[in-house]
């Protein structure tokens, strides 16, 4: 029985090698402060014997390899730091078991390796360049090999030919050389860019595996000409490689530097480690598999010897993101998926806590796979290795565009609000968007009303009465002059607007819309005006009949109110002068409106278009609640209540019972927003001008910047600039205002040399004696004062009069700089 | 009629990407005409759009030593910048050289500088996404042994200086992040939503309910910046997701006064957090619960893992992908029911069917509705 768990077992100094004897029962590992050797247990290591003793513990006990003999028992060699190859046999009586050693290297020997049939043949490749292959039996230097490049990292020999071997150096070519012939290598060739730092023999195929600093390893085909089958791309220098038994294309690897883990690799899907060992804390030294496929042997510079299991692999590519998805600003969707997505795997139920000795990092999906599901894993590794990069997008008309057509075609200034907001329901209808234009409707009915209200006041006195300054500017206390029910008049519009906002927020995700602003009826009486005060009217109102009376193309009024909006005043009341032809014409026109657009039947598609048909319904009968979609009833609802209530706006009864319409509107806005259509929300603000303040007590500014920036980056996304700037110009936050000053700047060039000066100035570098002049006249030299005229391809120019002369006569430049100026 | 039935036919179409692995991650930039994409093979690529539904590569290089997880860009202020985040420890930041302003078609490939190198992770970095553009150029990157870290570069001209500015570890492996794309800066601080992607034994439980500054297990975490304290504080945790995030995205907020928050982990979930308005101002010390935070719609119609979400431009539509290979899209219609409206299914290659070299298109009609008047037209 297979033990399941990873073991290890900590030393006191770091390994830099292993080595396993030819049962692997046992294992070997040498360093600089360590030299022992463990028999592999069932679920521990047991050290069988220390061999680190003796009186003088020089330096050829500080081993950077140790090889184990594939034939002799007790055979180990080990290459010691000072250039000494020693011998060591484990049957000696005694405590040392030093055997022989070989000082014939000059310098550090990196390598040992046993030939793999004949026990007497060692090989060691040192850091003097130099291969020594020495015959255990004559305790001599067989022969030596002189490899012409710096040094030597790892020698091999051939599983394939018994006679040959493969010595890796750090210039970056691979040599095969015949062990019998020491004159010169069989083959030579340059396998990386760096230093190679390992190889290791494909035990059945022809091929060799090479580890390099250039983070790679490769996999040759040296049967014949070399051939470069297979590359990896690790993410750091590779410092060992092992195959794996009995697994054609699986390769083991350990880094250098940087990388803890051991990965273990698919030749055919280079990229991906198929799995991972990240149990060390520090850099793996060395790995050794247990000639079978399913164990292998770690040592590291933590100090630890590891025996993992490859069913406690970690699967890298089970936890990384297969696929990709993404949303574009013009409504595309991107997909990237795999071709062949790796087979379902069912997850184990949560693993029971193995608390590994000396845990390491954690890894995700470690050890979750069962033995199945690992196979059918590896099988389907190599060819998961492509995806399908697909687009999705709305043909042609896209339901964004709607947006942008609508961006383009809003008016948001230069009329009154009550024109724009007919306009903008045109548009918003012309683009099937029915509620935003049912929205514009409700929002050009009601200043409209208003409109009419404050042309109507002229001729009633209560204004004149109350002697209001007509041509007052906006921020004026409006109730100031007010006689009666001030307070009363504060006080439940909070209630009322606290109310719908706890309604709101409390009615799900994006809100409840049918109950939202819903007016409790108790509420009504509060608002229902004394007769008396029919024929007041509110000081903005007298300031919108004069702007009215003037001229309505200035767009600068909207100027004052950005930089000092009106203190949030309680909203006025629109008042009941809309009259009834008019509206008996725009129920016509919603009529036609709903037969054009729902005339087709049941499935307009996307959008309601039933909204619109309402809208003439809603005036007239009671509403109709089955009728469409919650977003029509929400607005159903305001139009009935306003209906039931008598607002003003249905009917031009000023005996009527008004109704606040500034909460309704706001709650309005409020869900176009919350229903992502800021749109709707940001234009509505700014086409209100200075009626927007109406709005305030219920929407914090906060939230009107957020609609406004909102609006802006949507309309940039889009890459309406004109239409941002117009909203930013048109917006009555400083905060949203000031964009327009930011990231715009006037530099001043110099006309002579074209580099930057200072406002104001001449140009320093050309002119430092005349540092105080202006520009001069190109014809005259003389100062030019008043108006210069200049080429704009030159950039230079003078006295009107002298350039015209001149350019009567001349088809060049005046200050001779060759160009062909043209004044236009 | 006619022109309402075509704005429902979604086209599809095949771009041969050539990445040599599995294409991790699929980024638009700012104005959705550009896109990146980056895979395990360790290269980025860059697309441009030819203004008819094609796309076009402009730019293809090696970008990491390892898998690619993430690509991203830059808000188009900051000049066309690409940050990229891998398997090799590192995060990039490139940014593209030359003439991006001369014709597309007889242009060659561009060129993409590697502007600077984020080395200070000691794990794979798992994600990386720039601030909000009203916070400055910010980058933030997370990593596989849970630490976040924030990055600005306080030159925005010079992209080679990233200063450190926070590093917060979480103690749990974290997956993905999101930024709040919120506009409104007096309203909502700063604010990143982060997913674990930690595996549920009870080992990580235990780090988990270990960690004193929460006793929740949940797997995505709402971290804050305070200006008072100028730190990064977690101020919450959603319980309610238990199982391993893979991808998690906030909704653009163009004028809500809550947050939509996908996350993608066994099911598609959209969680609303809502900021509880504080009476007596910054009572910002942990204690006191700053969110409501509700789940308004968990789909498990993806097969069994839901790899990726992501938000329209407005917040109202989510796409998702999942093991099932098949993009969802959602949307929200009567009552607050979120309702599946498309999917895309992308047909598993059989065997060994050559790779599609030649862009084909197919189309697809939307899935019917329930009542199409249903469907605000946003």
């Amino acid at each position: 029985m297979i033990p399941s768990n990873t073991i290890c077992v900590s030393q006191e100094g770091p390994a830099n090698a292993l080595a396993l004897n030819k049962d692997c029962s046992q294992v070997v590992i040498a360093g600089r402060n360590v030299f022992k050797v463990f028999s592999i247990g069932e679920n521990e290591f047991t050290e069988v014997c220390n061999l680190r003793v003796g009186k003088n513990l020089n330096l050829n006990f500080s081993s950077i390899d140790v090889a184990w003999s594939t034939i002799e028992e007790n055979t180990l060699a080990t290459a010691a730091t000072n250039g000494a190859v020693v011998v060591w046999n484990l049957g000696r009586s005694g405590r040392s078991k030093q055997e022989h050693v070989f000082s014939d290297h000059k310098r550090t020997v990196n390598k040992v390796s046993f030939h793999l049939t004949e026990p007497a043949l060692l090989i060691s490749g040192s850091q003097d360049g130099m291969m020594k292959c020495f015959d255990l039996r004559m305790k001599e230097v067989a022969r030596t090999f002189i490899s012409n490049t710096e040094s030597i990292r790892d020698v091999q020999f051939s599983p394939h030919q018994a006679h040959t071997f493969a010595a890796v150096s750090e210039n970056g070519s691979v040599q095969l050389w015949d062990v019998r012939r020491h004159e010169r290598c069989l083959l030579q060739f340059t396998a990386h860019s760096g230093p190679v730092f390992a190889c290791d023999w494909h035990p059945d195929m022809p091929w060799l595996a090479t580890a390099s600093r250039d983070k790679t390893i490769k996999v040759w085909d040296i049967y014949g000409k070399p051939n470069l089958e297979h590359t990896i791309y690790t993410i750091a220098s590779v410092g060992h490689v092992k195959w794996r038994p009995q697994k054609q294309y699986q390769v083991a690897s350990c880094a250098l530097v940087l990388d803890c883990a051991v990965h273990v690799w698919d030749v055919r899907r280079p990229h991906v480690p198929l799995a991972t060992f990240a149990e060390h804390r520090d850099v793996t030294t060395a790995i050794a598999w247990l000639a079978e496929p399913h164990t292998f042997l770690s040592t590291s510079r933590d100090c630890s010897l590891y025996r993992h299991r490859f069913s406690e692999a970690a699967h890298p590519v089970l936890w990384a993101n297969p696929q990709g998805v993404c949303v574009s600003a013009r409504g595309e969707v991107a997909h990237a998926a795999p071709e062949r997505p790796l087979p379902a795997l069912p997850a184990l139920p949560a693993v029971p806590d193995r608390h590994v000795p000396g845990l390491g990092r954690k890894q995700p999906t470690a050890g979750s796979l069962s033995p199945n599901a690992q196979a059918a894993l590896e099988r389907a590794f190599p060819g998961g290795a492509s995806s399908t990069l697909s687009r999705h997008a709305a043909s042609a008309s896209a339901r964004t565009v709607a947006l942008v057509q609508c961006a383009r075609a809003y008016r948001m200034r230069g009329a009154s609000p009550h024109d724009l907001a007919q306009h903008n329901a045109e548009v918003a209808r012309a683009h099937n968007r029915h509620m935003v234009s049912h929205v514009w409707e409700v929002v050009r009915c009601v200043y409209l009303a208003r409109a009419a209200a404050g042309r109507a006041t002229p001729a009633p006195l209560p204004l004149q009465d109350r002697e209001l300054p007509r041509v007052e500017p906006p921020p004026l206390p409006p109730y100031t002059h007010t006689h009666h029910n001030n307070a009363v008049e504060e006080e439940p519009l909070e209630e009322v607007e606290d109310w719908a906002e706890t309604q709101f927020h409390n009615s799900g995700v994006l809100g409840k819309p049918t109950l939202s602003i819903y007016i409790p009826p108790a509420k009504q009486p509060k608002h229902v005006r004394a007769e008396e005060t029919a024929g007041w009217v509110s000081a903005a109102s007298a300031h919108y009949v004069d702007t009215e009376a003037a001229d309505w193309t200035l767009p600068e009024e909207a100027f004052p109110l950005r930089t000092a909006p009106p203190p949030p005043a309680p909203a006025h009341h629109p008042h009941a002068h809309h009259t009834s032809p008019h509206h008996v014409r725009q129920d016509d026109k919603e009529q036609n409106a709903s037969q054009r657009g729902g005339g087709g039947g049941a499935s307009p598609g996307g959008s309601s278009s039933p909204g619109s048909g309402s809208s003439g319904s809603a005036c007239t009968a009671p509403p109709n609640l089955d009728h469409s979609g919650y977003h029509h009833n929400h607005m159903h609802m305001e139009e009935g209540e306003s209906g039931d209530s008598g607002l003003a706006i249905r009917v031009g009864d000023a005996k009527s019972p008004q109704l606040e319409v500034a909460p309704l509107l706001a709650a309005a806005l409020k869900l176009h927003a919350e229903l992502g259509d800021v749109q709707t929300a940001a234009v509505v603000m700014l086409v209100l001008q200075e009626h927007r303040s109406d709005l305030f007590p219920y929407i914090d500014e906060s939230l009107q910047e957020h609609w406004l920036l909102g609006y802006i980056e949507l309309l940039q996304r889009h890459k309406l600039w004109n239409v941002a700037t117009e909203v930013v110009r048109c917006a009555w936050l400083n905060s949203v205002w000031v964009m327009s000053q930011q990231s715009t700047s006037v530099a001043v060039c110099c006309g002579r040399c074209g580099r930057r000066t200072r406002p104001h100035a001449a140009c320093d570098s050309c002119h430092p004696h005349l540092r105080h002049l202006p520009d001069l006249c190109a014809v005259c030299h003389q100062v030019v004062r008043g108006l210069y005229a200049w080429c704009q391809g030159c950039s230079h120019g003078g006295h009107l009069q002298h350039m015209r002369r001149w350019m009567d006569t001349h088809q060049l430049c005046p200050a001779g700089c060759g160009h062909q100026c043209q004044l236009a | 009629m006619g022109e309402l039935t075509a704005t429902n036919l979604f086209e599809s179409q095949i771009i041969f990407a050539d990445h040599k692995d599995l294409i991790h991650d699929v980024a638009y930039d700012f104005y959705g005409e550009r896109m990146a994409t980056c895979s395990s093979d360790q290269y980025v690529k860059v697309w441009d759009s030819d203004g008819h539904g094609g796309w076009r590569l402009t730019a293809s290089w090696k970008a990491h030593h390892g898998s690619v997880w993430k690509v991203t860009w830059a808000h188009p202020e900051f000049g066309q910048v690409i940050a990229t985040c891998s398997f090799d420890r590192t995060a990039a930041i490139w940014e593209e050289v030359g003439d991006t302003a001369a014709s597309g078609s007889e242009k060659g490939l561009r060129t993409w500088l590697k502007r600077s190198n984020l080395v200070d992770s000691r794990t794979s970095v798992t994600d990386v996404k720039f601030g909000p553009k009203h916070l400055g150029l910010l980058l933030v990157t997370c990593s596989a042994d849970g630490i976040i870290r924030i990055y600005e570069a306080p030159d925005v001209m010079n992209l080679a200086q990233w200063t450190l500015q926070h590093e917060i570890p979480t103690k749990v492996s974290i997956s993905c992040l999101s930024w709040n794309p919120s506009l409104s800066r007096v309203v909502h601080p700063p604010m990143l939503a982060v997913g674990s992607d930690e595996p549920n034994t009870t080992n990580a439980a235990a780090t988990v309910q270990g960690d004193k500054t929460t006793a929740c297990n949940g797997k995505v975490f709402i971290y804050e910046y305070s200006e008072s304290s100028r730190r990064w504080t977690r101020t919450d945790c959603l319980s309610s997701v238990q199982e391993p995030v893979n991808d998690i995205a906030f909704a653009p907020n163009l004028g809500r006064s809550f947050h939509l928050l996908a996350v993608a982990t066994k099911d598609v979930r959209i969680i609303k957090i809502e900021p509880i308005a504080e009476s007596g101002g910054a009572s910002n010390n942990g204690a006191a619960l700053r969110f409501k935070c509700e789940v308004v719609a968990a789909f498990e119609e993806h097969y069994s893992c839901v790899w990726r979400v992501c938000w329209n431009l407005t917040g109202t539509l989510l796409a998702s992908s999942g093991d099932d290979c098949a993009v969802r899209l959602w949307k929200m219609q009567y009552l607050n029911q979120w309702k599946c409206v498309a999917v895309f299914k992308n047909e598993p290659l059989p065997g060994d069917s050559p790779p599609q070299s030649r862009p084909h298109t197919t189309y697809m009609r939307l899935a019917t509705m329930a009542n199409p008047s249903h469907m605000p037209f946003h």
